[in-house]
């Protein structure tokens, strides 16, 4: 199947969509635990590897817009 | 391998007339990890050492005056621990005494003349509004039929007229400067309070001169006009602060000559202090002492043998293989070439006695990975470049800047087989034939589709095209570096599973590590059976949901319900691994943009141009190489911490400490 002019262009938005809405919602959840976890560092210098690791949990998110924006753009061939 | 030092207990035990020298040996020999005893009824804790007052007295001193003369704390040459004599002590107490006070005077005086300074600060500013309305500070007395307010107004419009309404006894005079309207209004005492109210709606800041009153009346400048006052002041200001300008020289100097004799004696004081200060952590009888501590089994002969030897045989060392976990102080040991790695293992916690230590797992992964998402032999170069020489001008982050320098030679490696320099992965037709025939280098020609036109470069040698190699997986094309990522991910997760095996078949036995860690492995494989089945039907349906339930209930006896709602997560984790192909991507795409949206179209234009091209080339690859480093080394350390190490690792180590 050809896709060309519209078509291309809607696959490339959902793509950028794909990534850039999970990338927000990684950006949303991390601020507040980075918060949170910059707060405990400031009581206690040893959380700094634990509170790192909670912070970047949700990072996973991008991951995933990321590997569906690829499937995306697949599809266009 | 990949197990801490061994630890075994060790407590003295001995009569008081040894404890100086038993001190002394220990903090000698800096290997005897101390615990604080604890008080009980029986055993109290000891008291400092005799001479401790004496020396913290003049520690005191010591460090206040490198603080007042603003002598940074850094190590002084390593010296040999100096025996003090009472006289010594004398002396030193003495020089450090009198050059506090030498010290204390000067700074006094100082803040004095701050203070004189502050003070006519205030005065000339006052005198500069009176100047700049021309108003005599005598008028400033106040008077029973003559009120006055000095301020600035924030709207000024008609406020003339508006006052005019209220009386005309009244005398306005005006100055503007810059953004500010300062007036000085004198009125009838008794429309004062009117007055004062339509300043107000004119926004009018009251500015108060009674302190200053006080000030001239006090110096008898008040008979004088501003200005004259005003010359006075200022020429008052600068015989001030050349004075304080002395002081602060005298200052300097002082912290000059006496550096190196400060912080000398600062490093053997505290020493000394240290060593007074330890019988605080001992246990303590009226003719005995006891002390709990930890030695490295390897050098536990060495501490029997030299404290025997110091006090004659005469005090009782029990030594016992270690029985309470949590307690024991742990001392990575790792070949040397690995010991930077260490530090990642510090930031993150200290593995516990039995559980095995990964910075050699990590000495290898961590510059792969990074390697791996920089990959370019140009800034591979660059980094290393830059990492060497910190590492000479910070020795205090040597361990990180090791590492770093770890990374950056692997990430030449992972550039040469990916092909790319400075994100370049090939040069031009012209080029590469002029290379050939001038310098003997033939690359190799290949024919690239660039916007419908077929184009021959001539590409660097390279094992795998990083930025346009596809794979196909399950009907999808997907960037294979992607791929690569996610196996990676599958290979490093079980390795960590394995090492989680071992790690709890230490801690609680081979049924636990069975159920624990053996269910994930299992729970993989009946994944993996699934989508045999769904792809060509090799396996049944039966065989492969069986495996799963088994893993599943294999999960929940282990782990609990926990383990259950974390079941997806392994699938995450392994995507999680796609980054070290998905940053090195976005950092080659970068570099592409710079070269050949910035750069290359200018130096096509020849001419001035190619300076701008140096610059925005210059800008742009330093801008990705400061991503490059940010990104892949925390991505990487992340990979490690949050996805390698869940698999075995749970640490809470105490860290080792000796004492000395």
């Amino acid at each position: 199947m050809a896709l060309e002019g519209l078509n291309v262009g809607l696959i490339a938005l959902s793509a950028g969509l794909a990534i850039g809405l999970s990338a927000i919602a990684a950006a949303i959840a991390e601020k507040a635990i980075g918060a949170a976890a910059i707060g405990a560092m400031a009581e206690k210098e040893q959380l700094f590897g634990k509170g790192l690791i909670l912070t970047v949990i949700p990072e996973t998110l991008v991951i995933f817009g990321l590997v569906v924006a690829i499937l995306i753009i697949g599809m266009a061939g | 391998m990949m197990q801490v030092e061994k630890m075994v207990k060790v407590d003295i035990l001995g009569p008081k007339k040894w404890m100086k020298q038993v001190i002394e040996v220990l903090y000698h020999l800096n290997v005897y990890h101390m615990i604080d005893h604890q008080r009980t009824a029986e055993l109290d804790i000891g008291s400092p050492l005799e001479h401790s007052e004496k020396v913290s007295e003049i520690l005191v001193k010591i460090r206040a005056l490198l603080s007042y003369l603003q002598i940074p704390q850094q190590p002084v040459r390593k010296m040999q621990s100096k025996k003090w004599t009472e006289k010594e002590y004398y002396e030193l107490g003495k020089r450090s005494r009198e050059l506090y006070l030498k010290v204390t005077n000067i700074l006094e005086e100082k803040k004095k003349l701050e203070e004189q300074w502050q003070c006519n600060k205030e005065l000339e500013e006052k005198l500069q509004i009176l100047k700049k309305l021309n108003v005599h500070p005598r008028v400033l007395r106040r008077t029973s039929h003559i009120a006055y307010c000095i301020g600035t107004v924030g709207k000024e419009k008609d406020l003339r007229t508006h006052i005019a309404n209220i009386t005309n006894r009244f005398q306005l005079v005006e100055a503007r400067e810059e953004k500010q309207h300062f007036l000085a209004l004198f009125i009838d005492t008794q429309y004062a309070e009117k007055a004062k109210s339509t300043l107000a709606e004119h926004q009018f800041a009251e500015i108060d001169f009674l302190s200053v009153l006080q000030v001239l009346q006090e110096r008898k400048l008040l008979q004088k006009p501003a200005y004259q006052s005003l010359r006075k002041i200022q020429d008052e200001q600068k015989m001030l602060q050349e004075k304080k300008e002395s002081l602060e020289r005298k200052l300097v100097a002082l912290s000059k000559q006496y550096k190196e004799f400060l912080l000398l004696n600062e490093a053997l004081l505290s020493e000394e202090a240290k060593k007074a200060s330890a019988p605080l952590r001992f246990g303590n009888t009226k003719e005995a002492f006891l002390i709990h501590g930890w030695v490295p089994k390897a050098r536990l002969q060495e501490v029997t043998k030299t404290l025997n030897e110091t006090t004659k045989n005469s005090i009782y060392l029990e030594v016992a293989e270690p029985t309470k976990e949590k307690e024991i102080p742990i001392q990575l040991k790792n070949p040397k070439a690995m010991q930077p790695f260490e530090f990642f293992i510090h930031m993150f916690s200290l593995p516990n006695y039995k559980e095995l230590d990964p910075t050699m797992l990590m000495a290898f992964t961590f510059p792969i990975f990074f390697g791996m998402m920089l990959g370019d032999v140009g800034y591979g170069i660059v980094t290393l470049a830059l990492f060497l020489f910190l590492k000479k001008k910070i020795p205090s982050m040597k361990a990180l800047l090791n590492i770093m320098v770890y990374a950056s030679l692997v990430t030449i490696l992972f550039g040469f087989s990916f092909g790319e320099f400075f994100g370049f992965e090939h040069v031009s037709e012209e080029t590469g034939e002029a290379w050939c025939q001038n310098i003997g280098l033939c690359l190799e020609e290949e024919v690239l589709m660039a916007h419908g036109e077929e184009r021959i470069v001539y590409s660097f040698p390279r094992l795998f095209n990083r930025l346009h190699g596809e794979w196909n997986v399950l009907g999808y094309d997907m960037p294979a570096v992607l791929v690569i990522g996610a196996l990676i991910g599958l290979l490093h997760l079980n390795v960590g599973l394995l090492l989680g095996f071992y790690n709890v078949l230490i801690a609680h036995g081979f049924l636990h590590a069975i159920y624990e860690k053996g269910g994930w492995l299992l729970f993989e494989a009946g994944v993996a059976a699934l989508i045999a089945y769904f792809l060509n039907q090799s396996v049944s349906l039966f065989a492969a949901v069986a495996i799963l339930l088994l893993s599943c209930l294999m999960l929940l006896k282990g782990e609990g319900v926990k383990g259950l709602i974390e079941m997806p997560a392994l699938f995450s984790n392994m995507l999680s691994y796609m980054r070290l192909g998905a940053v090195g991507l976005a950092s080659v795409g970068l570099a592409v943009v710079v070269n050949e949206q910035f750069v290359i179209p200018y130096i096509e234009k020849g001419g001035l141009f190619i300076i701008v091209a140096i610059v925005l080339m210059v800008i742009g690859h330093v801008i990705n190489i400061a991503l490059g480093i940010i990104g892949p080394f925390l991505h990487s350390l992340r990979l490690h911490y949050v996805e390698f190490f869940t698999k075995f690792y749970h640490g809470g180590g105490i860290p080792y400490e000796p004492f000395g």
